[in-house]
């Protein structure tokens, strides 16, 4: 065991720890933004609003991560037409092709996430809203995304660590994200389980923070689910 | 003094499902201060009758009008109408605040927030003030120590106590009561049917399907009975439940006296 590799190179795994980190954060926080109004309009009874939603979901969720990165960074630098669109200087850079990759990845699972949770919205909370006179904007701001949010919480957080995982996609496609530099170190001395374990501590360290987190937003937005304490 | 205007007024309402005729041609008047109690079996249409007024079903044909303003409709496909003006709607509903069987709280608000919601969104009451009338209203409940419960955390006749609080804080012209009791346990039954003499007396005007009928013969001025989507006893209490014409409502009556 050469454990020293490890040490040696602490820089270089710190770089990649940050590398994940926002990489991850990044997309979450945009596949997040792009999930909300996805999963209004996916679960809209008229079925030309849902259906491009569940095109693009389907396609997202039905084929591997890696495939679509691949589809996104290598493919279409295939043509000759987007290698001379304006579109070529964002997408032949690793870096935008995985952001862009990420977010429509967790956006589309955050999106079918959302939508259950929106679906499963009490009827009687929406004629409540329609009863005292709140239009349709004012009833999903204020009574069915809110209730949303709260019950997609725990598949939330599922998300967010599938998402982390998902990301060593970007080592694969040269990033130097924590995958990246485990990658780097064992080309550089040959010490693949040294390397990897080191991988696999940093990624461990970030379930835990992303568990706890979510834990203390559960205590605190799931208060009206837990059973009465007095 | 001369005849004010009626709070509410239904002509001629028709609300099918489909093949189901739900309602055939009811029509109502109900004057300020007045507490009309409908009755009927279940089916009889009473419940899409009180939903039809505030547009939470969309009637075949009919006017409302509601303190003299009509709803405007307009043809859609055929047999069917809509409203002609959603911001309207929105603001005639602000007017009738409903109270429904299943009690229907926001579940992720507290007692007050879901009694400030629609005063501080809808009404666009400041804050200070919407908290006021809250506390105001959960007092009158008697709700005010649970304010800050979550839905989930009371009972049934708490949830109904504190939805009628919410529908309160919007100072209607009209209270709407779909049922209130029949989702209670029966020892839960008598702290809402209070509540609601009270605000009987106070003199709100309010239209009460219920089950309860020691609730319509007392407190009511007028009784509806409907049946088949139809009117079949209409009259003040004293009269319909001593006298009654339609031997469908006596027939009612010996059923729940079974």
């Amino acid at each position: 065991m050469h454990w020293d590799v490890v040490l040696d190179n602490w820089q270089l795994l710190l770089q990649g720890l940050w590398t994940t980190i926002l990489y991850v954060s990044a997309s979450l926080a945009l596949g997040l933004i792009l999930a909300i109004p996805l999963s209004i309009l996916r679960s809209s009874s008229n079925r030309f609003l849902s259906w491009p939603v569940w095109a693009f979901t389907y396609f997202f969720r039905g084929t591997p991560l890696l495939v679509q990165i691949y589809l996104i960074y290598y493919g279409l630098g295939q043509f000759e037409s987007v290698r001379e669109s304006f579109l070529w200087p964002v997408l032949r850079e690793a870096s935008w092709c995985a952001l862009i990759g990420f977010t429509l990845n967790t956006g589309a699972y955050v999106t079918e996430i959302l939508r259950g949770a929106i679906q499963a919205t009490p009827y009687g909370e929406i004629e409540a809203a329609t009863a005292c006179g709140m239009s349709r904007a004012q009833t999903y701001h204020r009574i069915i995304m809110p209730g949303a949010f709260r019950r997609a919480l725990p598949a939330y957080g599922n998300e967010v660590i599938f998402m982390l995982h998902g990301s060593v996609v970007a080592g694969v496609i040269t990033i130097l994200d924590i995958y990246g530099a485990a990658k780097k170190i064992n080309a550089l001395t040959y010490t693949y389980f040294e390397s990897m374990l080191a991988a696999a501590v940093l990624y461990m360290l970030i379930v835990y923070l992303i568990t706890r987190v979510f834990k203390r937003a559960e205590s605190r937005w799931h208060a009206h689910l837990r059973p009465r304490t007095e | 003094m001369g005849e004010s205007t009626p709070a509410i007024v239904v002509e001629d309402l028709y609300k099918r499902f489909g093949a189901l005729e739900v309602l055939k041609g009811i029509s109502l008047r109900a004057h300020e201060h007045e507490v009309i109690s409908i009755l009927g079996s279940s089916g009889s249409g009473k419940s899409t009758f009180l939903r039809c007024i505030n547009l939470l079903e969309t009637p075949e044909s009919g006017k409302v009008y509601v303190q003299g303003e009509l709803i405007r409709m307009r043809p859609k496909r055929g047999d069917r109408i809509v409203p002609e003006d959603l911001k309207q709607v929105e603001r005639i509903r602000s007017k009738l605040a409903m109270v429904f069987q299943q009690f229907n709280l926001w579940a992720h608000m507290t007692v007050m927030e879901n009694v400030i919601e629609a005063p501080l969104r809808v009404l666009k009451v400041p804050k200070a003030e919407a908290l006021e009338r809250g506390e105001q209203m959960l007092q009158k409940v008697g709700m005010y120590d649970r304010r800050d419960y979550y839905p989930a955390h009371l009972s049934g006749g708490q949830q109904q106590r504190a939805a009628i609080a919410r529908a309160l804080a919007m100072e209607p012209q009209v209270m709407l009561f779909d049922e209130p009791t029949s989702a209670l346990d029966p020892e839960l039954v008598g702290e809402v049917l209070k509540v609601m003499r009270g605000l009987a007396e106070e003199g709100r005007t309010m239209l009460v399907v219920t089950h309860e009928m020691d609730f319509a013969r007392e407190v009511s001025s007028q009784v509806m009975f409907m049946h088949e989507g139809l009117v079949e006893e209409y009259g003040i209490p004293s009269e319909v439940f001593e006298r009654p014409k339609s031997e469908r409502f006596r027939q009612f009556m010996s059923g729940l006296l079974r």
